[in-house]
């Protein structure tokens, strides 16, 4: 039986599927070394909330701690969001006759219709989660902040913030190398929600956290166990 | 070939004590048991129902079940020289598949949908956050419920308004303690088999044949029509309570329908008690034990620590008099023809078939008397054994010892009489305590919280519907159509009502044949109260609204009654009112809170017993170990799990291996070799059992120590609508286990005399967990001539002598090196820091000389455990003295860690995933010289259980052959699980010596929500058939999925939730006491320590100092940081065992000090080498 030959005319293409085999390993290589890291991936992400609200009015210029919303910080896994009753204290609406029970900062401002939608119908504001990790990772808010990790550590100035993003990759590499290196971002635990509060100098940080860490037995440890469980 | 066999034996009998060389076990051609002449195919794992004569016992006389005894190749070729049985990588096939299927849909599991990094989450706050809740945070609420008859004192966790645990209330005077009824109640709360209806349409009717759907205002619409006027044609039928609300609420009833009949109906463990008291302290009582200051306890027929009602409290009190070495250890006595779990914790136990049970208490009363008289008489010390010799001088030799104890005890011994020996010997035993001086002291009585109620019983009621004088019953759970007596046919009367009502949990067989059927909240969603046994009120608070449309038995009475107040909340605090006189706001909240309150209290009823009791002085034991076929007694005990069926469809119970009998899912005649052998059956074997008219098939399980001629039969299961776990056969899901009913009739609903027995043809498989994860302590031939056991134990005579005997029992290992360990470990060189030390962080490097040398292997600043800068070291100590093999641990467990069911049919593959499981061993003596064992061989044996968890090595032989470290030590000594990285190739469960981890298979928890990989997506959420059931699931642990190893953690989240809790509240250490881990707490005897072995004064270090203490195959240098406290016995001399008299005659301390060792083995003065040698030179002529 006669064999079948590729026309010498194809001889050229060869190269080509050549380069395009080897340009499709870069490409591939590249994207999924960059795209799926966490840097890449994690980093920036920005969601549209049903409220546009603004960390840098209420956490930067009118100075508000970071406890009068998320209050569970010191005490539980979760910094909780705040119900919608706390955004009422000072954006309650006004009834018919236009007047407000508590106060009314802005209450006819359309940006808090979701709020007042809320308030009224008893329904929660779906947030859109930011910080997001995965299910089988057991992250605990209250042992960091009463160990006296800042809330900047991991979530940048938020009070810079018109619109909340992820600051930090969040990825596993990134917490192992801060539980190894953790004497730096140490502050006194009454400063962790002070987000614009700094040492003077590194060295003083640097005496304060020793200190600091002898007596609170801080030993953050790097075993699976302390996250998975 | 008998000859041979009996060479065989003759070979390890002189040895008798510590070391038994295991016959023919080094002979690799006999196949385990055999001469060489007769090659390796012998006869022994033929299966015969007498042959014994490949007789074999581990080391120390150990075994577990009688295929091992026997040497079955069935035991060592499928358990014990393999990590799973033969076939247990196959997926499940044909009816099985199916019916795996279906178990899988019912098992447990936790919603989470992760995975890529943008499926976009929402976050839903409350509008307005309840006052003092935490969102994810877990908090505990007081209750009080009653379950199974028994009540509980609990503390429930939840989160975010979700039950999730149940713990014991560790403030409420009663003690405190669970039970794997409570523990399993969670599983219960969330069956999605409890609904009926849907929306508003919650209640069932039966009329036409459709099943129509109502609501309750239906029901109570047509209620009124049928209750109208007196309500003289109506009955309510209820089971006993110890809720004053319910009982007031019957009350209103009553006054207002005066004619309405009450039936009281209670299938388990009759009213005997009940009656008893009635006629001698002239009310109704239950009984509750207050051990804690006993001397001497003697159960005759009574299974205090297992299925009696009041097991919980009695717990308490018992298990504070179990510290061996202590002057104020106390003896039990067990006197039973079934083998429970009371016998199993017994110093003494003595088989009696229960015919014989009242006998023995009179001959108890009157050897005691005359004792108390004066009279005297010299024994000196029996040279025999207590198993050696004939039942008839054993039970001679037996009550002469109890009396003699009992006589001296004075007030501090207590009989104790079970109710299925009926009324009149349970009075026999409250008028031997009140002779003793215990009535009122260890054995109390507290007025029933329904005495003042006159019910009829089943049987009257039955004769009123049959004449027409009632034609409308209300019943309440119960389940009668299901448990009534037989020879009532109480059916057939149902049938004749004209209006049926049935109100319950579960829509089961009852259900199905009543024209209503009312859905029954469940404890955790309703309100109510209860009086525990020892008096104490307590309210039962919701920790959720009915989640399937339910009410309270109190709300639905209260609304028949027409009363104007029918929420539960104000019944109950009316009630609670009634009882205090008057509550305000603040008392009402402080009781809810506390769970009880100091004033609010039923006193015991006290007094003397009134008249006389019937004469017992011509009553006399008659002793027979010959079995009459038609002569046999069957005791019905409820089932360790679903107990009297009413937990058929909680899977968790199901699956539960059964304390004695290790069984799951089914149930069987369980029986003496002896009585198998008379009846020509053999385990697994079935026969049939006929009493009266009624005859009933049933697989054969024999077990050793059960009296001849007496058969057990757990109750409770065949039920045909239980559910889609416990058998439905409207959907083609076949019954589980075998229903016994027919055989129960009015006069043998706890034990049926004169029944008869015949081998049926056919087997079995049971699904009995007995023989899995047996560790493999054959092959080592270099070992095997030492004794090294599993399970030590001794005497407290043993104690006094050779207080190391724990140590003197295993193999001696020496510690050499700075570590304790044979060599010098690599892993210390690696830790070594840069200043030569090995490591010192934390509270070691602040005081290391607290840590210093001695018996503590973690002092030193060079002790391995160094590693690192941890705060914390973990361990665990269990106390073999105490633990009875209850089980509650091992639901505690399973409810904490999201551990799934896996169905019987993977189970008899040896997939069970309990993390945690309780070993049983036997132990008889070994045969004596050219003694032939036969099934008389059995007749007395003794039981140990053994919890067996993850030991968490220090050097964990899992973690070295991980290939992707999935499994790795924490430097607080934890060997962790790292469920993500796991590719399952399984080389860790090969590699552990103690076989405790667990594969998952399948993924067990996918239909009820819970998917992995692709289909981890929220659709798949709203999907799942079940997912009611995935709120079970504790959201601290990790949901495992296909393919991933999995095992006990010593709780890690409880760990580091202590370890948060103290970095918030104090400095960061963890104060002792501030982890207590699921099965600690679950315990109702207090077996269980955990806790920092870096501080000396922790509990769990001064148990692991305590000479009893010794690590399991610690002389593979694994170092487990879980250890066990030997067993001790309060065994009296004359009526030790072979075992035990051996022990004591020659066992002897082990030496210390490292020179004697050269640093290697040579224990040549440990008694046992010698044996050795005689086992050898026996195997060389054995050979020639």
């Amino acid at each position: 039986m006669q064999r079948f030959l590729f026309p010498r005319w194809t001889n050229p293409l060869l190269a080509v599927v050549g380069i395009a085999l080897a340009g499709g390993g870069v490409f591939a290589g590249v994207m999924g070394g960059l795209v799926t890291d966490p840097q890449t991936l994690n980093v920036g992400y920005m969601p549209e909330q049903p409220v546009p609200f603004s960390h840098a009015i209420h956490a930067g210029q009118l100075r508000m701690d970071c406890r009068y919303c998320h209050n569970t910080v010191y005490d539980a896994a979760h910094a909780a969001v705040p119900p919608t009753a706390t955004c009422i204290n000072c954006h309650s609406p006004a009834n018919d006759q236009g007047v407000s029970a508590l106060a009314a900062v802005k209450h006819d401002s359309p940006k808090l219709a979701a709020i007042h939608e809320s308030w009224e119908t008893g329904r929660s504001v779906a947030w859109k989660r930011i910080h997001n990790l995965p299910e089988y990772v057991f992250f605990n808010h209250s042992a960091h902040v009463n160990a006296g990790v800042g809330c900047k550590t991991c979530h940048g100035r938020i009070d810079q913030m018109e619109v909340v993003y992820q600051h930090e990759q969040l990825s596993m590499a990134w917490c192992i190398t801060c539980h190894r290196n953790y004497e730096e971002h140490l502050v006194p635990p009454e400063k962790v929600t002070k987000l614009d509060w700094e040492f003077a100098s590194a060295d003083e940080q640097a005496e304060w956290a020793e200190g600091w860490i002898e007596e609170q037995h801080i030993n953050p440890q790097v075993h699976c166990a302390v996250c998975h469980r | 070939m008998s000859t041979t066999m009996n060479e065989s034996n003759g070979m390890t009998t002189t040895t008798a004590t510590l070391s038994l060389p295991i016959a023919g076990q080094s002979d690799p051609a006999g196949g385990g048991c055999c001469g060489g002449d007769t090659g390796g195919g012998c006869g022994c794992s033929s299966g015969g129902t007498s042959v014994y004569s490949g007789a074999k016992i581990g080391p120390g006389g150990y075994w577990r079940s009688l295929d091992e005894f026997k040497g079955e190749e069935r035991f060592t070729a499928e358990f014990l020289n393999r990590e799973f049985p033969v076939a247990a990588s196959e997926y499940p096939e044909g009816v099985s598949r199916r019916r795996w299927m279906q178990l899988m849909g019912a098992s447990v599991a936790l919603a989470g949908a992760a995975g890529c990094r943008y499926p976009e989450e929402n976050i839903l706050p409350f509008v307005i956050r309840p006052e003092g809740r935490i969102p994810g945070e877990p908090y505990y609420r007081a209750t009080n419920f009653e379950l199974a008859g028994r009540v509980y004192n609990l503390l429930v966790q939840c989160i975010d308004g979700r039950p999730l645990k149940i713990e014991p209330n560790p403030q409420h005077p009663s003690g405190t303690g669970t039970d794997v009824f409570s523990q399993a109640s969670m599983l219960s709360l969330y069956d999605p088999d409890r609904t009926r209806g849907t929306g508003d349409n919650v209640v069932l009717t039966q009329g036409d044949g459709v099943r129509g759907k109502k609501t309750w205002d239906d029901f109570f619409g047509a209620a009124g029509e049928v209750l109208s006027g007196d309500g003289s044609k109506a009955a309510l039928m209820m089971p006993p309570t110890a809720s004053p609300s319910v009982v007031r609420m019957v009350k209103k009833l009553q006054n207002a329908k005066p004619g309405l009949t009450l039936c009281r109906f209670e299938p388990v463990e009759g009213d005997a008690t009940r009656k008893a008291t009635a006629d001698l302290f002239g009310t109704p009582c239950s009984q509750y034990l207050t051990l804690e200051n006993a001397k001497v306890i003697v159960t005759v027929q009574a299974d205090i620590l297992g299925s009696d009602r009041g097991m919980v409290r009695t717990a308490a009190g018992f298990h504070q008099t179990r510290d061996p070495g202590a002057a104020s250890m106390s003896r039990l006595y067990a006197v039973e023809g079934n083998y429970s779990t009371t016998g199993s914790s017994a110093d003494v136990r003595l088989a009696l078939r229960p015919s014989q049970a009242r006998a023995f208490v009179a001959d108890l009363a009157r050897r005691v008397e005359k004792l108390r008289g004066g009279e005297s008489h010299d024994h000196g010390t029996p040279e025999t054994a207590f198993d050696e010799i004939s039942a008839k001088e054993r039970y001679a030799r037996f009550v002469d010892q109890v009396a003699h104890d009992i006589a001296d005890a004075g007030d501090g011994a207590v009989v104790i009489v079970g109710d299925a020996l009926g009324p009149e010997a349970v009075a026999d035993g409250i008028r031997m305590n009140q002779s003793l001086g215990s009535l009122g002291k260890l054995q109390r009585f507290r007025e029933d919280v329904d005495a003042e109620l006159e019910p009829v019983d089943i049987g009257e009621l039955t004769t009123m519907i049959d004449a027409g004088d009632v034609d409308t019953v209300i019943a309440v759970e119960g389940n009668p159509l299901f448990a009534a007596p037989s020879d009532l046919k109480f059916g057939d009367a149902w049938g004749k009502l004209k209006t049926s009502v049935y109100l319950s949990e579960y829509d089961d067989e009852t259900s199905f044949l009543s024209d209503w059927s009312l859905p029954l909240a469940h404890p955790l969603e309703s309100w109510g109260d209860c009086v525990s046994d020892d008096g104490y009120y307590g309210v039962c608070q919701p920790q959720i609204l009915p989640l399937l449309g339910g009410r309270s038995v109190g709300e639905v009475l209260a609304a028949l009654a027409g009363e104007r107040v029918t929420d539960g909340e104000s019944i109950v605090r009316e009630t609670a009112e009634d009882m205090a006189g008057s509550l305000s706001d603040r008392q009402w909240r402080q009781l809810l809170h506390d769970g009880y309150a100091e004033d609010m209290r039923r006193e015991p009823v006290g007094g003397a017993p009134q008249g006389d009791g019937e004469d017992t002085s011509e009553m006399k034991v008659v002793v027979d170990i010959n079995v009459d076929r038609s002569d046999l007694e069957v005791v019905f005990v409820p089932a360790d799990g679903i107990y009297d069926g009413r937990f058929a469809n909680n899977g968790w119970l199901q699956e539960l291996p059964q304390t004695l009998t290790k069984m799951t899912w089914d149930n069987a005649a369980i029986m003496s070799p002896r009585t198998a052998e008379a009846l020509g059956v053999g385990h697994g074997r079935m026969v049939a059992l006929t009493y009266g008219d009624a005859t009933v098939e049933l697989p054969v399980y024999e077990i050793p120590g059960c009296a001849p001629g007496v058969v057990t039969v757990p109750i409770g299961y065949g039920r045909t609508r239980a559910g889609r776990i416990g058998g439905l056969t409207e959907f083609d899901i076949d019954p589980v286990g075998v229903d016994v009913s027919p055989l129960r009739t009015r006069s043998s609903m706890q034990i049926a005399y004169g029944v008869r027995g015949v081998q049926r043809a056919g087997d079995y498989d049971l699904a009995t967990t007995q023989n899995h994860w047996a560790i493999d302590e054959l092959g080592r031939e270099e070992t095997e001539a030492r004794s090294f056991t599993l399970v030590r134990e001794g005497t407290t005579a043993l104690l006094e002598k050779v207080p190391e005997f724990a140590e003197a029992k295993g193999p001696h290992v020496p510690k050499v090196g700075k570590t304790g360990s044979p060599w010098n470990e690599v892993i210390n060189e690696i830790e070594r820091n840069s200043e030569g030390k090995y490591g010192d962080g934390g509270l070691k490097g602040e005081h290391p000389e607290d840590h210093g040398g001695g018996e503590n292997a973690y002092g030193g600043d060079e002790g391995l455990l160094a590693l690192g800068t941890a705060n914390h070291q973990w361990g665990m100590s269990i106390d073999l003295s105490k633990c009875t093999g209850c089980n509650a641990c091992v639901i505690a467990c399973q409810s904490e860690n999201n551990v799934p069911i896996v169905g019987r049919e993977q189970v008899m593959k040896s997939r069970e995933m309990h993390w945690l499981r309780v070993d049983r061993y036997f132990q008889s003596r070994e045969p004596k010289d050219g003694e032939t064992v036969d099934a008389g061989y059995f007749d007395n044996a003794d039981v140990v259980q053994q919890p067996v968890a993850c030991m968490h090595c220090e050097t964990a032989p899992c973690e070295q052959v991980c290939p992707v470290a999935a499994t790795v030590h924490t430097n607080e000594g934890i060997n962790a699980m790292a469920y993500n990285r796991c590719i399952g190739t399984r080389y860790c469960a090969n590699n552990c010596p103690f076989k405790v981890r667990r594969f998952n298979y399948f993924n067990y928890n996918e239909e009820v929500g819970v998917g992995y990989g692709w289909n981890a997506f929220p659709g798949h959420i709203e999907e799942a058939d079940r997912k009611l059931e995935q709120l079970v699931l504790n959201p601290e642990v990790t949901v495992r999925g296909r393919g991933v190893m999995e095992k006990c953690t010593y709780c890690t989240q409880r760990v580091e939730k202590a370890k948060i809790k103290a970095r918030k509240e104090s400095n960061g250490i963890v104060p002792d006491g501030g982890v207590v881990v699921a099965c600690q707490s679950a315990c109702p005897h207090k077996a269980i320590e955990f806790g920092n072995l870096f501080d000396d004064d922790s509990v769990v270090s001064e148990k692991h100092r305590d000479v009893r203490s010794y690590g399991m195959l610690a002389q593979l240098n694994v170092k487990p940081r879980t250890e066990y406290l030997a067993r001790v016995r309060n065994t009296p001399p004359s009526l030790m065992t072979r075992a035990q008299m051996n022990d004591l005659a020659m066992l002897e301390a082990p030496h210390h000090g490292h020179d004697d060792h050269g640093g290697n083995h040579g224990h040549d003065n440990h008694g046992h080498d010698d044996h050795h040698e005689e086992g050898e030179k026996g195997h060389d002529a054995h050979h020639a």
